[in-house]
């Protein structure tokens, strides 16, 4: 396996763990990568603080909330994980 | 995960306002294991009637419980909901908002006070009664202040309590890192400590002062939590002093006070014998090779006594229920030197082969007491199954591991919590063991085929060979208890028989849906023309009580019709423990003494033409085939 492959992969899974995550504390099924947090229903502060401690027990990882409350939608935070995951 | 997952599909299908009742989700949910999959549990079910979730006929007890804070504490109503959900309690939660605690307290006409709660949590931090700005130098700067906080949280919680009839609970409060770190010197730091637990002091005095406040020593529990007590980084931004460890373990000791607030709380204790309150089988190993007393492992068991007996004087009555021979029981009770626990500690004992189920209900028929105040502990997997399906009331503590951690698996649920204990609580055994006295307990066999039915039983039958008989022999020379001639064969005569024409030697195996116990008995026949004689008989007593040895019987005459014989003979020497052994035999005939016989072995006869011996209708017999040795 190439090594871009690879990360395509790593990549993929995690945005779909984070589907399922924000799926799960919103209580929205049916997300997309591109759904905005903001236009969600259910989305309060606390959620966005619930998320982020499931995020952090799911990947082992830990957040600057700085740029965890600078994200608009899932792919970004995709892409957040993901270097944080690099960073370990 | 999976399970975890599968829960939360099932909350989820009972939360519309037409969805359809689910009576099974309630019990279900003591399957959850995730920390995260409980609170989502939790958040699903607050607007879920529990009657939706509740089989017919059991109604949770309602409680209202306020949540109110020094600082955001909602995070932990919904791990609380599902913890007291789980305890039979149907909660009314109302939850008050960041650092609302002061305000809603003092004001007669707030929220709080309009709820009307039956408990209200006050949740506390460290800096509600820290002052912003102390001197690490002078840490008169920080007691001052940090008393009087205190003592204005004193008088608001007083006037509460007088205006309502709310049991209010406080409870210790850890001391952030951080704080202590600001403190270099160590005479700084130890002076630092010394007025933090005065503080923590006065917390714990508050109880004592006034009559409906109760205070948890929050701090003292959390020295083995393990991670962090707070997250900066939700404390800053969301006023969030807990991290969710924290709020998980603060949910289930609030529970449990809930608990003893509404009297759910287990008042009698039903302990196993063997492998529970001692090492090893009194049965087989006798009351000299039990494990109790000593260095590790019996000193384990001996700590279980100990706390059973703790529990004993704060009022929980103790009750034995045990597959064993009553009259060895006793005997082991009332004399063996390393025992804690006496006959005279426990309010019946219930000793005999019968179905725990049975006897538990037996003895708490006798004692006149709920199913639902009923803690049984045991660690055989079957008999906890048993129980729990049998009597869903009773909450059921299956011991397994390293017995080092048995005491605490039977404290740590915190079943038995009451707000205070009294004198008459040391008298309550003597009071109880009086009813019980006269109590014969001698639960049946019968009718277990329901249950068994659903356990999935297979009895593997094999003629010895070189990979079973060392096994076999093994099984002979330590079963003292369902063994019908004690001794009798070593491995030189199970090798004769197994390779003689005229006799055979077949093992059984046992496996059900909890898994293979392995080889688990053997029978030594002797083949003649018209009679086959059982030589002997044994089987491991971790089997007993579900039919085993009548599939081996059923099969041992299906062998002997096939070979042409009429009757079916058994030799039974009976001795002092091998008393189960009995089982075997009751559908033979007694014929008297074996001929010869000057050690009181008895014959038993079975005629193979009328007898009518099958394998149990629960019992899946695998019948192997003899291969040559």
């Amino acid at each position: 396996m190439s090594d871009a492959s690879l990360s395509d992969a790593t990549l993929s899974d995690v945005t779909g763990r984070l589907v399922g995550l924000v799926e799960q504390v919103t209580e929205l099924p049916g997300l997309t990568t591109e759904s905005r947090f903001q236009n969600l229903d259910n989305w309060t502060s606390l959620a966005a603080l619930r998320l982020l401690t499931d995020i952090e027990d799911t990947f082992g990882v830990q957040l600057d909330l700085r740029a965890y409350f600078a994200i608009a939608d899932i792919d970004q935070l995709s892409e957040l994980v993901t270097s944080a995951l690099a960073a370990r | 995960m999976h399970t975890d997952e599968d829960l939360l599909a099932r909350i989820r299908a009972v939360r519309g306002p037409d969805a359809p009742a689910d009576p099974g989700l309630l019990a279900a949910l003591a399957g959850l294991t995730a920390p995260t999959a409980r609170r989502d549990a939790g958040r699903l079910l607050a607007n879920v009637p529990p009657a939706r979730i509740t089989p017919e006929g059991r109604a949770l007890r309602p409680l209202r419980v306020a949540i109110a804070g020094t600082f955001t504490a909602e995070n932990v109503a919904p791990l609380l909901r599902l913890e007291l959900l789980r305890s039979g309690i149907a909660p009314e939660l109302h939850v008050s908002g960041f650092d609302q605690l002061l305000v809603e307290l003092s004001d007669p006409d707030s929220e709080l006070a309009r709820f009307a709660p039956d408990v209200t949590l006050c949740l506390l931090h460290d800096e509600a009664l820290l002052p912003l700005d102390w001197d690490p130098a002078d840490i008169e700067t920080l007691s001052g202040p940090a008393a009087h906080r205190l003592a204005m949280l004193e008088q608001a919680v007083a006037g509460f309590a007088e205006r309502s009839t709310s049991a209010v609970v406080l409870h210790t409060v850890p001391l952030a890192r951080a704080q202590q770190r600001r403190v270099i010197g160590y005479a700084g730091r130890a002076e630092l400590g010394a007025a933090w637990r005065e503080l923590n002091q006065n917390l714990l005095d508050l109880g004592a002062r006034h009559p409906s406040v109760h205070v948890l020593d929050f701090e003292a529990l959390l020295v083995d939590h393990p991670g962090p007590v707070r997250d900066d980084r939700l404390h800053r931004f969301g006023g969030i002093a807990w991290t969710f460890g924290v709020e998980a373990e603060f949910a289930r000791e609030a529970a449990a006070f809930c608990r003893a607030t509404a009297g759910r709380t287990g008042k009698l204790l039903v302990v196993d014998l063997d492998n529970t309150l001692w090492g090893g089988v009194l049965g087989d190993d006798g009351p000299e090779g039990i494990q109790v007393g000593g260095g590790y492992p019996g000193s384990c068991y001996t700590e279980l006594q100990r706390g059973l007996l703790a529990l004993k004087r704060q009022g929980v009555l103790l009750a034995v229920c045990s597959k064993n021979e009553q009259s060895a029981v006793d005997a082991v009770l009332a004399s063996h030197p390393e025992l804690l626990l006496r006959p005279d500690d426990f309010v019946a004992r219930a000793a005999n082969w019968g179905r725990k189920d049975h006897n538990i209900r037996q003895i708490v028929e006798t004692l006149n007491i709920g199913l639902d105040s009923v803690v049984f502990v045991d660690d055989s997997p079957f008999e906890c199954d048993l129980v729990a399906r049998e009597l869903p009331e009773v909450k059921v503590v299956r011991l397994s591991g390293d017995p080092a951690g048995h005491l605490a698996a039977v404290l740590e649920p915190q079943f038995f919590g009451a707000l205070s204990t009294t004198a008459t609580d040391r008298e309550r055994t003597g009071m109880y063991r009086a009813r019980a006295e006269r109590a014969d307990f001698a639960a049946s066999f019968a009718s277990a085929n329901d249950y068994l039915t659903g356990l999935g039983l297979k009895v593997t039958v094999a003629p010895a060979d070189e990979f079973n008989l060392p096994r076999l022999v093994q099984l002979a020379a330590r079963t003292n208890q369902f063994n019908l001639n004690p001794g009798a064969h070593g491995e030189s005569r199970t090798r004769e028989m197994a390779a003689s024409v005229d006799h055979a030697v077949l093992g059984f195996e046992v496996s059900d849906r909890f898994g293979r116990e392995g080889w688990v008995g053997a029978a030594w026949v002797a083949k003649g023309p018209d009679h086959w004689l059982v030589e002997n008989f044994v089987m491991s007593c971790r089997v007993f009580s579900r039919g085993v040895e009548h599939a081996v019987l059923a099969h041992l005459a299906e062998l002997a019709r096939a070979a042409g014989a009429t009757t079916l003979h058994a030799d039974y020497r009976r001795g002092e423990r091998n008393g189960p052994a009995a089982s075997l035999v009751e559908a033979f005939a007694e014929t008297g003494a074996t001929d010869g016989a000057t050690d009181g072995t008895t014959r038993y006869a079975l005629d193979l033409s009328t007898a009518d011996v099958a394998v149990p209708a629960w019992i899946e017999l695998d019948r192997r085939e003899p291969t040559h040795v």
